[in-house]
């Protein structure tokens, strides 16, 4: 539940406010029964990492359905794995570069968004 | 924007009562699983061009309008074949065939309803499009990503003259001319190739052109030569890997020559008037400079870089010619500070498409969006390097500033890249046409 208040205050603090339901019907990537706000189809529809995360889908496809894909991943395992490309240096390594384009906030959206799609 | 441009831009059309005919090309078998049937309630779309900033954008329309956001895609061809990768099609390894993609799940997967035909006109006023059978469509926003068109190269202003020194810089018949071209040349020939002024289409597309049709040559014309005739002062683009590829992996083939002038071009004898002489080649491919999509210039949206692309607000891709609210420029045709490109017009698609949706829905666009541009590109027929860059929102300059303050380049140039380019070629279409 700490990441759903952090979630909040981020929301709160980019001036933010979760738009109500466009979608009177629950779309296909809605499984979970949690009730962190973006969990139902419509909530991920309004999820404030949307725009960011699909900064991800040239590569990894929509909603993450592509090559080496993130969608229901565990938010910490994407945020980690970003954090950590972060701090090697690019080479070779496209997703070094992209990694280090994001702060540790836009990084938490952007994994949290993910991880609310169904796999 | 000068009165002439704001009275052609604002002109009446006389828009008449004449009921819409408009051919469609696929109407989707609707529902898809998960995006909801259009009901138009927030507003319908128009978006004119079906190329990577056009699909995305009607994709994410409705992807994130729901059921409220109705989208008409207008194109005029009846698929896209992709700029991008399509150098490999000079040296055999991919067809036309295999870069051609259709509107076909566009319209079945998202419920976007797909018009061929070409907008000719806009009428900003009763918000509509004209198409050049003067039919008439209404919207309530209006996305252009109508790409690009090129000057005249002196001496190449008859249809004649253009197919003999084709650009191959818009996918299609021209590419397969360049590539017979090539294929054509006799050992010890010598192909030119010349570079508009930045800004241009695919920064690095040139030089990798360059690399490419050298090592081609290499191996199927030996004694051949590529010179290059660069407008720019220096390499504008993956400057570290193309200095590397031509000082190294094509040296004594390649010979570029920056800052280069080219003041006429005949056609039939082929040869070059330039800076540095006559230069007589076996095969001219000769990259005219560019300017936004006619429809952009024939509305007076032109505003930006001396006339020749839009200038637009990059929270939401709006035009800021004054008159021309609700009008959206994506792409290849607007001006920002990003780069004219397949990867990042997918991007600024999506942003435009949150924009839009959330001024539909009364609220406003987001603050702070980022986008990327990543490309791969062939060194050699089997070796590729890359380039990437993340781009965010500046608010003091009202623009997209690189993080870190300059793109990237792969290290390295290997087979490996060369894989992956393949990959995420195959990710990026799927991602924007499926």
């Amino acid at each position: 539940m700490t990441r759903v208040y952090k979630m909040t205050a981020l929301l709160a603090a980019a001036g933010l406010s979760l738009a109500p339901a466009l979608w009177a019907d629950d779309d296909s990537t809605s499984s979970s029964t949690s009730t962190t706000p973006y969990t139902s189809g419509a909530a991920t529809l309004n999820h404030p990492g949307r725009l960011l995360a699909s900064n991800c889908f040239q590569c990894h496809g929509t909603n993450g359905h592509g090559m080496e894909s993130l969608a229901g991943k565990s938010a910490n395992s994407i945020a980690e794995e970003l954090n950590e490309m972060r701090l090697k240096p690019a080479g070779d390594e496209m997703m070094h570069v992209h990694a280090r384009g994001y702060t540790a906030a836009q990084v938490n959206l952007i994994a949290d968004y993910l991880s609310k799609q169904q796999p | 924007m000068n009165m002439q441009q704001r009275r052609n831009f604002l002109k009446t059309l006389g828009v008449g009562s004449a009921g819409l005919l408009l051919p469609q090309l696929a109407r989707a078998a609707y529902p898809p699983e998960g995006v909801p049937v259009p009901t138009g309630a927030y507003g319908h779309v128009v978006v004119v061009g079906g190329g990577m900033g056009g699909a995305a954008v009607a994709k994410y329309l409705r992807l994130w309008g729901g059921s409220g956001v109705k989208v008409t895609l207008i194109e005029k061809n009846p698929s896209y074949i992709s700029n991008i990768l399509s150098n490999s099609v000079l040296y055999g390894k991919k067809t036309l065939q295999q870069l051609t993609f259709t509107y076909a799940n566009l319209a079945k997967n998202y419920g976007i309803t797909v018009v061929r035909g070409e907008v000719t006109n806009i009428d900003p006023i009763t918000q509509q499009v004209v198409l050049s059978t003067g039919a008439k469509l209404a919207y309530d926003r209006l996305v252009l990503s109508p790409g690009i068109q090129f000057d005249v190269i002196p001496g190449l202003e008859t249809a004649s003259a253009q197919a003999a020194v084709p650009h191959a810089w818009q996918a299609g018949a021209q590419t397969t001319k360049l590539r017979d071209q090539i294929k054509a040349m006799p050992a010890g020939g010598l192909f030119v190739l010349t570079i508009p002024a930045a800004p241009y289409r695919c920064p690095p597309g040139p030089y990798e052109r360059a690399c490419v049709v050298a090592d081609y040559l290499k191996a199927y014309k030996p004694g051949s030569k590529v010179m290059v005739l660069d407008a720019n002062a220096a390499i504008t683009a993956e400057k570290n890997n193309f200095t590397k590829a031509f000082s190294t992996i094509h040296a004594g083939v390649i010979d570029y020559r920056p800052a280069s002038t080219v003041l006429s071009i005949d056609a039939t004898n082929r040869i070059l008037d330039t800076n540095w002489g006559l230069i007589k080649a076996n095969v001219i491919n000769a990259i005219p400079s560019q300017r936004a999509g006619k429809i952009v210039t024939n509305t007076g949206l032109n505003n930006a870089t001396n006339g020749r692309f839009a200038g637009v607000n990059v929270l939401s891709y709006e035009s800021t010619v004054s008159g021309a609210a609700g009008i959206h420029i994506i792409g290849d045709s607007s001006a920002t500070t990003q780069p004219k490109a397949g990867h990042i017009a997918n991007q600024e698609g999506k942003v435009c498409a949150d924009a839009i949706v959330r001024s539909l829905m009364g609220q406003t666009p987001d603050p702070a969006p980022m986008t990327n541009s990543s490309c791969y590109t062939p060194i050699t027929m089997s070796t590729a390097s890359w380039l990437s860059a993340v781009y965010a929102y500046d608010a003091p300059s009202a623009s997209m500033k690189l993080v870190g303050g300059a793109a990237t380049e792969s290290t390295s140039i290997n087979k490996d890249q060369y894989e992956e380019m393949e990959k995420w070629f195959a990710n990026l279409m799927q991602e924007t046409f499926s």
